[in-house]
């Protein structure tokens, strides 16, 4: 949600959603309209939601059979959409990368692009075309593409193990296949690389410290 | 792309500069200043988004921004989309929990669906599909689906006109759709809701109920198949109780004898037999009566119960006949020598059997005689014929039985009827190859 | 038991109390013959 203040008297107006127009303010009862482009186009497209999710720097929990902790976060964007990316800090002093992207988590660690690679990925590494639904093989198991796009990034924040460029666009490129393993293809102006891992739920995380979001009770399962 | 930049403004009355209040009644909504009473014009940019937004508000059966329960999780519709394949049209709700993600429900037809986007891709099994351990198969395929209307939240910026590739797989309950587009591949379980839950968690109007003539979605289970299910154990129970209760009752006891005999073409043969006993509140009498010698004619038996007492009758008669001849295919024989009459709901008491027989005879092989009684001629000289009569107590009455085993399979039956005409309509949809007995079994399936 | 099986169960309890109840009278609608004390004498096609 959106905290503004009232131009009138100043005082705070929240608006939950990004596609909500108009609020009485609660104090001055004047009406405060929230004008963006989206809203211009009610009917005919939609509006993003606002940059809001559970995961926070210094949420923990468990992942890879270890304890993690989130350190730091890169948002990358497309035309018509977004999503985020957390590091986490394992445990055991390495790192991997908790992907969410429309309600759904990603923990993937990166692998080395070396020795024998599928076809796909040659042809990715090759920037020759490719289509959502090809499949091959991955570390030993066989995936399939559902996913496709080119980003650029437009936000980082906390303790990353690189230096965000600016302007920093990439091919991203999302595998899945039929155990709920699910492996991630990236190719910027400094190269390829391939990061493993499986889907998870926030609830299979047993996260803990998440963001607390007015107007939320914290699901059930959640701690 | 950043999220969209946006400004905020306050909406003040251009005649005076005081507040602004809004009402809002139906699909109108009126901007109306509290002071003096000047209504901001609807062409005012700021009117224009308020209104086109309280528009669409109003036209949803989900409002955006409702929040339900629905599966212990608590959710908010953040968006809608209208959707057509080019033959069907149905409404789309995002809905949102932020520590639970998004599902979708999906209105067709007054019947809500739950969707949720599968992480895992499902397992091929011959042209079915299979997620958890649910079965599915291919109803639709070779659609597009495309965006009509769009409003609200979305976690992707959807435009109206956008399209995707769709083939679903459906069991009874549930659908397994698939879209695909240039860019992405994504499937997604829907699962069709109770009127009691969507009702419980949205508050919207219970879906419609199945009558014949309505097409079904494709994933709607067939109410009758339910009941069938459920029934046919009970009809079983039923039938067996019949036949103990037929066996019970079938019987007939204590046979008595009689016999008398007629002249043909003489006159009517009236004998009174008895006495026959009858102990018990109320019975039934089977009479069998025998004319083993009847030939080219027949023998008229009226039977007569006459309680000793009360002087009721109960009747019954027979008609004993038998012709046979030879001709171009050989010999043919027909009529009955011997028949069975069943006599209701005897009280008890004692009885005489009053017996009345005529018979007659075609065709004379004696000699005619003047019979000054009736003023006609007669046949003489033609033996006479025996009737045989054995009354019992009791009956078996089949015909009880069979009417009772139809009338026990009649609901059965009539939800079977009812389940063809579900199924086949719901069939008829489906796209690729005809339904065939797959298909149909899978339809007997619970969810 | 749904609420349909049961109201089927009663159905067949009924058909079943209508058997019961006409076998112990010795009635049957497909009978011959019954009481006729005081009725009409005719009935039936008579062959002759």
């Amino acid at each position: 949600m959106q905290s503004l203040a009232c131009p009138t008297c100043g005082a705070e107006v929240v608006f939950r959603s990004p596609a909500l127009p108009v609020r009485v303010c609660d104090y001055c009862r004047t009406l405060v309209v929230r004008y963006s482009q989206s809203a211009q186009a009610m009917g005919e497209t939609a509006v993003l939601p606002f940059d809001i999710s559970p995961v926070q720097i210094g949420t923990q929990g468990q992942c890879f059979d270890q304890s993690f902790s989130i350190i730091g976060r890169v948002r990358w964007a497309w035309d018509d959409g977004a999503w985020n990316e957390w590091l986490m800090l394992l445990a055991d002093g390495s790192h991997a990368w908790l992907g969410e992207a429309m309600g759904q988590f990603m923990a993937l660690r990166e692998v080395k692009l070396a020795g024998s690679l599928a076809q796909m990925i040659r042809r990715l590494m090759n920037d020759a075309p490719v289509m959502p639904g090809e499949s091959g093989n991955i570390a030993g198991h066989s995936y399939e593409i559902t996913d496709i796009r080119t980003v650029r990034c437009i936000g980082c924040e906390g303790e990353l193990p690189f230096t965000a460029p600016a302007g920093w666009e990439a091919l991203s490129v999302d595998f899945r296949n039929r155990d709920g393993r699910c492996a991630s293809f990236q190719k910027d102006r400094h190269g390829p690389s391939l990061y493993v891992g499986h889907h998870v739920t926030l609830a299979s995380l047993q996260p803990r410290n998440l963001r607390s979001l007015p107007g939320w009770s914290l699901h059930p399962h959640v701690a | 792309m950043s999220p969209d930049d946006s400004s905020v403004r306050t909406l003040s009355c251009p005649a005076c500069g005081g507040t602004i209040a809004m009402r809002a009644a139906g699909y109108t909504v009126t901007l109306a200043c509290e002071y003096c009473g000047t209504l901001i014009d609807a062409t005012h940019p700021d009117a224009r988004i308020i209104t086109r937004y309280h528009e669409v508000q109003a036209s949803l059966a989900i409002p955006l921004g409702t929040r339900g329960k629905l599966r212990g999780v608590e959710w908010e519709a953040i968006g809608w989309l209208q959707r057509t394949d080019g033959w069907a049209a149905w409404d789309e709700y995002l809905l949102f929990n932020p520590y639970a993600g998004y599902r979708w429900l999906i209105a067709q037809n007054g019947h809500w669906s739950l969707g949720t986007m599968l992480t895992a891709m499902p397992q091929r099994d011959g042209g079915d599909l299979i997620v958890g351990r649910r079965r599915f198969s291919p109803f639709y395929s070779g659609s597009t689906a495309r965006v009509t209307r769009v409003a609200g939240e979305f976690y992707w910026r959807v435009k109206v006109g956008e399209e995707v590739r769709a083939t679903d797989y459906v069991r009874p309950g549930f659908m397994l759709s698939l879209e695909q587009d240039d860019r992405e591949k994504s499937w997604t379980i829907s699962e069709l809701l109770t009127g009691q839950e969507i009702g419980a968690a949205f508050d919207v109007a219970p879906p419609p109920a199945w009558l014949p003539g309505m097409t079904p979605l494709a994933h709607q289970p067939s109410p009758y198949a339910r009941r069938i299910k459920g029934w046919w154990p009970i009809a079983v129970l039923s039938f067996v109780a019949l036949l103990v209760l037929a066996t019970l009752f079938g019987w007939t006891a204590q046979p008595q004898g009689f016999s008398l005999s007629a002249i043909p073409d003489g006159p009517t043969v009236s004998q009174t037999f008895g006495p026959i006993q009858l102990p018990l509140g109320r019975q039934a009498m089977t009479v069998e009566v025998e004319t083993p010698g009847v030939e080219q004619g027949w023998v008229d038996v009226d039977v007569a119960f006459v309680d000793r007492k009360t002087q009721d009758s109960y009747d019954a008669y027979a008609l004993n006949e038998h012709y046979s001849g030879r001709d171009s295919d050989g010999y043919w024989s027909e009529g009955a020598r011997a028949q069975t009459l069943k006599v209701t709901s005897l009280p008890a008491g004692t009885y005489d059997l009053v017996v009345d027989v005529q018979a007659h005879h075609w065709g004379s092989s004696g000699s005619f005689a003047y019979d000054t009684a009736s003023g006609t001629y007669k046949a003489e000289g033609l033996p006479p014929v025996e009737i045989v009569l054995t009354v019992a107590r009791g009956a078996r009455f089949a015909s009880n039985f069979w009417l009772a085993m139809l009338m026990i399979l009649v609901p059965p039956l009539l939800m079977l009827v009812l389940h063809i005409m579900f199924e086949n309509a719901r069939l008829a949809q489906k796209d690729g190859s005809p339904a065939d007995a797959d298909d149909w079994l899978q339809g007997m399936q619970s969810p | 038991m749904s609420r349909s099986s049961f109201l089927y169960a009663l159905w067949c309890l009924g058909v079943l109390g209508l058997y019961l109840a006409a076998a112990s009278q010795g009635y049957s609608p497909f009978a011959d013959g019954g009481r006729t004390a005081g009725a009409y004498r005719a009935y039936g096609p008579t062959h002759k």
